[in-house]
């Protein structure tokens, strides 16, 4: 196993337009861990992560993955790096016109050199780890809306990437899916030794999956805290960093 | 909430320290009812300068609901355009509680509420997304191309399944509306070509009317069009949907280009298809005329067929089977360029669908009017 690297996001500003969403963020995500991006809806969450995955330029600022520059990157050069990234999205993002098979193949199929009896051994794998084994053939309209986030991870993880994207994945599912979620993230963490960088606002899995946790503030448009939850809630200096961890029972 | 205690009423009283007015609110504020609006508020602040006070109070207040939220809501705002300070006094407790949420989280500036352009602002700013259009059609002409480049030097840049199910639905699937339409023009044309031929006796010549119109111009266009609201309009919904789900983020993540994947496909497809489709509306048009000819004018078969390939030259067949190579790249282009470029909701993939429609129908006669004088140029 590789070791694993961290991402750097350098002063950075995102904007549309001439409305600007956050200033200057400055922080790390550690090699290997998982860094959860937390704050109230609408401060800009999902926008950072869009940033962090080449879908928008940042005003000003810098994202290093190791030691490269990725969004002062050309084109061409982005695509490559993208290669190294694996992102699932709110709704899945599933392609609903191909099967969940040719979803988690069509990556392997574009990047790799791989035999069809090595790619279909390989999905077949990754549909395990999320337990879809014997979906292979559903289309994504045919499964339920939590199976549906499996398999874009399932998807997501179908290059063994050192980047893991993933943005709110237990939004809209049960408790007892969520939380399986969560293991399965933590185990992804532990066996393949990715950097994992999750947005959410769902408090149980904040707590149970960041190593490190990044609050943004709506209100200043900048991130106000960082650092492990249990330690944010204790001794954070900021009341609405306590407040959200508390669900504003603390403040 | 309370009791019924009548009609919405609004008192206005000068206050006693001069430049204040004090607001005393009675009856039911229902939102369903009668109530003061914003002239009154306008009558009631009239006399009061900047700095005043506007002092609000409750007596016999009934019935309430949003109703009095908006009044309260525009009186602040008026009040806060004029630069008056608003106080508030007795104020029931939902009504505070409701106030209160109101104000938890300030308005933000989103820079998107300031639409006090002049004329010669709009315009600019119209032009200015003119070209910001053109510029985005252009880059997206420019990734096409280069798709298509990629693909003439082997390189597998869509899934060949794909292709085919595109290919089948801008073929088969197409033929039951292209026929109808096809056999319909052809109808039309004899019919009205014959009311005015025969009155000259040379009802033989409506063969040579509907073979020409069809092969030169009518097959061509009607396939284009009629192509345009099929294909083209179900690539804008298709690939707007797409968007909306993040299905295409998806792609770019992957580093996989949308355009290579979802485009070039399609565009190859209609491109490959409508000249045949084009001849499949010829015949049938033909076939329309041939319809009225026999049944109509008592012509017999032989007579309407050798009538029709006596008109016709090869010359006429290509000059219409060269429009619809280009009808293609116009059905596809708007088609998937709308959709592609599509906003991130499901009223904007309608938006899309409406502009595919629209620009591609619009295109389409701008093309077959090049044509016709770069024809008549060449004397074809």
């Amino acid at each position: 196993m590789a070791k694993a690297k961290p991402i750097r996001v350098e002063n950075l500003t995102m904007a549309y337009g001439q409305f600007v969403v956050m200033n200057d963020l400055d922080f790390t995500c550690g090699g290997g861990e998982v860094t959860v991006i937390m704050g109230g809806s609408g401060c800009g969450k999902s926008t950072l992560l869009r940033h962090m995955i080449g879908l928008i330029q940042p005003a000003k600022g810098a994202i290093y993955f190791g030691d490269t520059n990725f969004t002062g990157a050309d084109e061409q050069n982005q695509d490559a790096m993208k290669q190294d990234f694996g992102v699932l999205y709110q709704g899945g993002a599933l392609w609903s016109s191909m099967s969940l098979e040719e979803n988690v193949a069509l990556p392997l199929q574009h990047y790799t050199r791989l035999s069809e009896r090595e790619i279909r051994n390989i999905v077949a794998y990754k549909l395990s780890l999320v337990g879809l084994a014997g979906f292979e053939d559903f289309l994504p309209g045919q499964i339920s809306g939590g199976m549906r986030k499996r398999a874009a991870l399932a998807r997501a993880m179908a290059l063994d990437p050192d980047f893991l994207f993933l943005d709110e994945p237990s939004a809209g599912l049960d408790p007892v899916s969520s939380r399986r979620l969560d293991e399965l993230i933590l185990q992804l963490r532990n066996t393949i030794g990715c950097t994992i960088v999750v947005v959410s606002h769902e408090l149980p899995s904040i707590f149970a999956i960041a190593d490190q946790a990044v609050y943004l503030d709506a209100k200043s448009r900048t991130l106000l805290d960082l650092g492990k939850p249990d330690d944010l809630l204790a001794r954070s200096k900021h009341p609405e960093v306590v407040e959200f961890l508390s669900r504003g029972e603390k403040t | 909430m309370q009791e019924e205690a009548g009609a919405a009423e609004v008192v206005f009283q000068v206050g006693d320290e001069g430049n204040a007015v004090e607001i005393v609110l009675s009856g039911d504020w229902l939102l369903q009812g009668e109530r003061p609006g914003l002239e009154e508020i306008g009558k009631g602040f009239e006399g009061l300068s900047e700095g005043g006070k506007v002092r609000i109070g409750f007596n016999g207040l009934g019935q309430w609901d949003t109703g009095l939220m908006v009044f309260l809501q525009e009186c602040y705002t008026v009040a806060k355009a004029r630069g008056l300070f608003v106080e508030e006094q007795g104020v029931p407790e939902g009504v505070a509680k409701l106030l209160q949420l109101t104000r938890a989280v300030p308005e933000r500036d989103t820079g998107k509420k300031d639409d006090s352009r002049g004329l010669v602002e709009k315009i600019a700013h119209d032009a200015h997304e003119i070209f910001d259009g053109t510029c985005v059609f252009l880059g997206f002409t420019g990734e096409v191309v280069m798709g298509l480049g990629k693909l003439a030097r082997a390189k597998k840049i869509f899934r060949m399944v794909e292709f085919v199910q595109v290919l089948h639905q801008c073929s088969v699937g197409a033929l039951p509306i292209v026929s109808l339409i096809s056999l319909l023009t052809g109808l039309t044309m004899a019919f009205v070509g014959a009311v005015q031929l025969v009155q000259f006796g040379a009802g033989i010549y409506v063969a040579d009317l509907v073979g020409l119109a069809m092969v030169r111009e009518m097959g061509a266009l009607m396939t284009a069009i009629v192509m345009t609201g099929r294909t083209g309009a179900s690539f804008a919904a298709h690939l707007g949907n797409m968007r909306v789900s993040e299905e295409i983020d998806a792609f770019q993540t992957m580093g996989i280009k949308p355009v290579d994947f979802l485009v070039v496909p399609r565009l190859i497809a209609l491109v490959l298809l409508m000249p045949l489709l084009s001849m499949y509306a010829n015949v049938i048009g033909i076939f329309g005329g041939y319809l009225v000819g026999v049944l109509m004018l008592d012509m017999s078969s032989t007579q309407y067929l050798q009538q029709t390939i006596n008109a016709l030259s090869m010359t006429d067949v290509w000059t219409g089977e060269v429009k619809s190579f280009f009808f293609g790249m116009v059905v596809a282009a708007s088609g998937c360029f709308y959709g592609v470029k599509c906003g991130q909701s499901s009223e904007e993939v309608g938006k899309a669908v409406t502009r595919s429609v629209v620009s591609g129908i619009t295109f389409i006669i701008v093309v077959d009017a090049m044509f016709a004088v770069i024809f008549h140029i060449l004397g074809i």
